[in-house]
């Protein structure tokens, strides 16, 4: 009889990796839910737009869910985000740089923070999150300090198009097609590759990790190297969009996306994450989002809704992992 | 007899001014199982971890298969054969259990061309193999440890160190997490194991576990090795002297506990 319970769970596991499933079916309660409540929510239009707004969050809170689950938080995306986006409007307009030029620096400049996080940690052991706070605040006061505290606007040009204005066969936005682009890359690095294999175990057991001769910290420093990278593809992709760029921008997106990573399933303690379930996640406090707006809801109200969002998932979340054992 | 698999010279360690392991000589033949014996803080532990690459001796030499080497880290260790078991089972709980046989040296296959992707079917076939040879049941190699018995676990452990042709095993406190079925499996499975002639280092505070599975025995205390015997030659009462070191024990076998 028990034998049998458990054959059922491994069959249902199989159909989306059961978490991923649920989050998939509250995705989807949540949009019919809007769809009937409001009719402008189940339009084209409004669904590209909700996928378009949700591409930065979601390509910043993918790679978060990589590094969450090798059992480390990078707190600073949001600031590095800002530093690759001034870094790029800084050559571009004061320097008089190429776009593209300017754009390359500005990525890997972030890639730099990235790796500083990364050696940060390696050398001094400290919590990351503790780490990352005081280079999030670092990071910010570079981003001020290089931009005077003064937004930058650019020239229209064809580079604008590409990372965030054009439209693929003239309804896809281009952003969309980064973030499916960055999520296809991460699942395959997460949950196809020996090096995925490496980051679960990083977060689930160490000790383990590191007797079996995986190089942990290296792991690590390549997670936070992985969120830099996706906070510079967010700014580069955020700047050709608005085609400004404000040195206070991405505050508070590296709790929306650990928010978005934890609403996909993603264990704090680290060793249990998807990526497809981080997309969910993402779109979940989209859809949230946007659909209060279609309601016309009050502005301030949102955020305490997409905190209770938050509170529900953790609890189901807890309910799941503890009803398995 | 034959050239020893394992001979240890002189090995030390110091942590600060604590020497963990003094001058520790020890050698472990083809086919033989030696158990490591002394009381908590007796340095078997830090001993096996020179020898596992995790620790780096302060004094003395290894030799394997008759060259010195020299451990830089763990998987020095593993490359050469010698695998380490240890007793908070180092597995990852939220990882399949072919993932775990095969961690930190994962199989993988070419895909389109351009990245290598992990070769599930492969590694999940493998496994079955080496469970089977050591007659292993596990119901579904899919999953998770987290759902497996500490002896499930145990055997998924074994069945790692075995899998990578370990030419020694080391195996810290196996017995320690188990239910006593459980217990009598995994010592069978040593047995089985040294009839294979895979010798291995058994590490236990189990004297049951110790007399019926190991050929000799190796006593410390306080970091040096005090006393050496084979197992069919010395009784459970002159060991217990020996680990806390009461002399007149282990000059009367036959004598009671010590009245230390």
């Amino acid at each position: 009889m028990e034998a049998n319970l458990k054959q059922k769970t491994t069959v249902l596991q199989r159909i989306l990796g059961m978490r991923d499933f649920g989050v998939l079916v509250a995705a989807l309660l949540i949009a019919a839910f809007f769809s009937i409540a409001t009719p402008v929510f189940l339009t084209g239009y409004n669904l590209f737009n909700l996928l378009r707004q949700t591409a930065q969050l979601g390509i910043i809170a993918m790679a978060m869910t990589v590094l969450i689950v090798s059992g480390e938080f990078d707190l600073s995306v949001g600031a590095i985000y800002a530093v690759t986006g001034v870094v790029t409007g800084l050559l571009a307009t004061k320097a008089g740089l190429n776009i593209w030029a300017s754009a390359l620096v500005g990525v890997v400049a972030g890639l730099g923070l990235g790796f500083l996080n990364g050696l940060l940690i390696a050398t001094t052991r400290i919590n990351s999150f503790i780490a990352t706070l005081s280079t999030m605040m670092v990071f910010r006061g570079i981003a001020l300090v290089l931009s005077q505290a003064q937004p930058f606007s650019l020239q229209l040009s064809f580079f604008m198009d590409l990372f965030g204005r054009a439209e693929l066969f003239g309804v896809v936005p281009v952003p969309i097609v980064w973030l499916l682009g960055w999520g296809v890359a991460l699942y395959l690095v997460l949950h196809r590759t020996a090096f995925g294999v490496k980051v679960f175990a990083s977060g689930d057991n160490r000790e383990a990790a590191d007797l079996a001769g995986i190089k942990t910290m290296r792991v690590k420093q390549v997670g936070f190297l992985i969120t830099a990278l996706a906070a510079g593809l967010s700014a580069i992709i955020s700047l050709s969009f608005l085609k400004t760029v404000t040195p206070t921008q991405g505050t508070g997106l590296e709790l929306e996306a650990i928010a978005a990573s934890v609403i996909g399933g993603t264990a704090m303690s680290g060793g249990v994450g998807s990526i497809l379930g981080t997309f969910l996640g993402t779109l979940i406090m989209a859809e949230v989002r946007t659909g209060l707006v279609l309601l016309g809801t009050d502005a301030y109200v949102q955020d305490a809704f997409v905190g209770l969002v938050i509170a529900l998932a953790v609890i189901i979340n807890v309910r799941l992992s503890t009803k398995k054992k | 007899m034959a050239e020893p698999m394992l001979q240890l010279r002189g090995l030390t360690k110091r942590f600060g001014g604590l020497t963990a392991v003094d001058r520790v000589d020890l050698e472990v033949y083809p086919g033989e199982v030696v158990g490591l014996l002394g009381d908590n803080g007796a340095g078997k532990s830090t001993l096996i971890k020179m020898v596992s690459g995790v620790y780096h001796p302060d004094g003395g030499q290894i030799f394997f298969q008759g060259r010195e080497i020299r451990l830089g880290s763990p998987m020095d260790a593993l490359e050469l054969g010698i695998e380490t078991l240890y007793q908070d089972l180092a597995l990852a709980e939220n990882l399949n259990v072919y993932a775990n046989i095969f961690l930190g040296r994962e199989r993988t296959k070419p895909f389109l061309g351009l990245i290598r992707v992990l070769d599930h079917a492969n590694m999940h076939e493998e496994s079955e193999k080496v469970l089977k040879r050591l007659e292993i049941e596990i119901p579904s190699l899919k999953s998770q440890i987290k759902h497996l018995s500490g002896g499930q676990r145990q055997a998924v452990a074994i069945g790692r160190s075995i899998y990578w042709n370990a030419k020694l095993l080391i195996m810290d406190e196996p017995t320690a997490a188990l239910g006593v079925q459980e217990q009598r499996k995994v010592l069978d499975l040593v047995r089985v194991l040294a009839s294979q002639n895979i010798p291995i280092i058994v590490i236990s505070h189990q004297l049951y576990d110790i007399f019926s599975v190991t050929d000799r025995l190796v006593i410390m205390r306080r970091g040096r090795k005090v006393a050496e015997r084979r197992t069919k030659d010395t009784t459970p009462d002159e060991v217990v002297g020996l680990i806390i070191g009461s002399e007149e024990v282990a000059q009367q076998p036959a004598g009671g506990p010590p009245a230390d």
